[in-house]
């Protein structure tokens, strides 16, 4: 539940959002068990399916921009992992992705937290190779800024 | 005085999508320009902030109670509902099986000894239950057939775990045709009756490719 809540919360940056959006991926989940093959493993299935319901949905809706203002409940940013010396700074780090442009945002997640290649991103999102590129550098540098690094 | 790299070589170059004539030009520049050198740092810097985030995030509040709530206001799942848990416990089970199942089978395989080169995943077309059965049953005899002449050559161990997931698939497949029985517009339950189908094809056959020739 966590790790999908954490895609969906990460890449539409509110927390009611990205709990209506957990339970589409769930419901989802149910109602297409019978597609998995066994091809992959079944949290990388999941993974893929979370990723689509989330880009299918900010697709279809009109989004809100995610600034940090409009994040209801800041702590949901906070309760990941366990707390650390450093939990100051991924506070800072989680509230900054929120307030990223949608696009950039979405480009950074898949693929700079949640792995996929710039090509797989580029085929999910329905964009090019380069449209994605730009939109992951341009986040990165906002970040950068953002962050005072 | 050399040129600094842009954004897009510097970030392409952390992301490794360069050919390795450019990384290394790339590499020679940033070893003797600080401006590059400063960037490139930074840049490393945040993506390792964020490779180091955590994969999962707890929610506010439990959703488990919201998922079957809308998982039971949707239409077709009505008359599942009252037969969730077998068919639930069905639709996962079809998924362990086949792991455990292709396991046991790919040990069992020697390459010398690959039997008929039988068709790829057999799909079975069509939302009509009774037409869906009618192909299953064509395929599955015939594979039937060649794993009990050669059941005498796979491993003891091999023909347990095999004889275990098929009764699985088999009471996963009963239940499916009792849940249709009952709401037979279900497409779900045709998709899933279809998906246990193909899912006991689809070991029949890896158990029957890895049989020796006969």
């Amino acid at each position: 539940m966590g790790r999908v809540y954490a895609v969906c919360l990460r890449m539409c940056a509110d927390p009611q959002e990205a709990e209506r959006l957990t339970q589409d991926v769930f419901v989802r989940v149910w109602t297409r068990l019978g597609t998995f093959r066994g091809e992959s493993e079944f949290t990388s299935w999941l993974h893929r399916l979370t990723v689509n319901v989330v880009l299918e949905d900010s697709r279809s809706t009109r989004r809100r921009i995610g600034r940090v203002e409009n994040v209801e409940d800041p702590g949901a940013l906070e309760r990941g992992g366990s707390a650390s010396n450093d939990s100051d700074s991924r506070v800072d780090l989680e509230r900054a992705i929120a307030t990223l442009p949608p696009g950039a945002r979405q480009a950074l997640v898949l693929h700079d937290i949640e792995g996929f290649k710039h090509e797989e991103i580029a085929k999910q999102l329905g964009t090019a190779v380069g449209t994605v590129k730009a939109q992951l550098h341009r986040a990165r540098r906002l970040l950068r800024e953002r962050l005072g690094r | 005085m050399s040129m600094h790299l842009s954004e897009t070589q510097l970030n392409d170059y952390l992301d490794g999508v360069v050919d390795a004539a450019d990384a290394e030009r790339m590499r020679r520049h940033i070893g003797e320009c600080d401006a590059c050198a400063r960037e490139v740092e930074s840049i490393a810097a945040i993506k390792a902030s964020l490779a180091g985030l955590p994969r999962e995030i707890r929610p506010d509040r439990d959703l488990r109670a919201g998922i079957w709530q809308q998982i039971e206001s949707t239409k077709h799942t009505r008359t599942l509902w009252s037969m969730r848990y077998p068919l639930a416990a069905a639709a996962v089970l079809l998924i362990a099986v086949s792991s455990v199942m292709t396991l046991a089978i790919v040990r069992e395989r020697q390459p010398s000894d690959i039997g008929a080169n039988y068709r790829e995943n057999v799909r079975l077309v069509g939302r009509d239950p009774g037409a869906i059965e009618r192909q299953y049953s064509e395929e599955v005899q015939e594979l039937e057939m060649v794993l009990r002449k050669s059941r005498g050559a796979l491993a003891p161990e091999t023909v347990r775990i095999m004889e275990t997931n098929l009764k699985i698939i088999d009471d996963a497949i009963r239940e499916a045709q009792a849940a249709i029985a009952a709401d037979p517009n279900s497409d779900m339950l045709v998709d899933l009756l279809r998906s246990a189908y193909e899912r006991k094809l689809e070991l029949l056959r890896q158990a029957a490719e890895s049989s020796p020739v006969t």
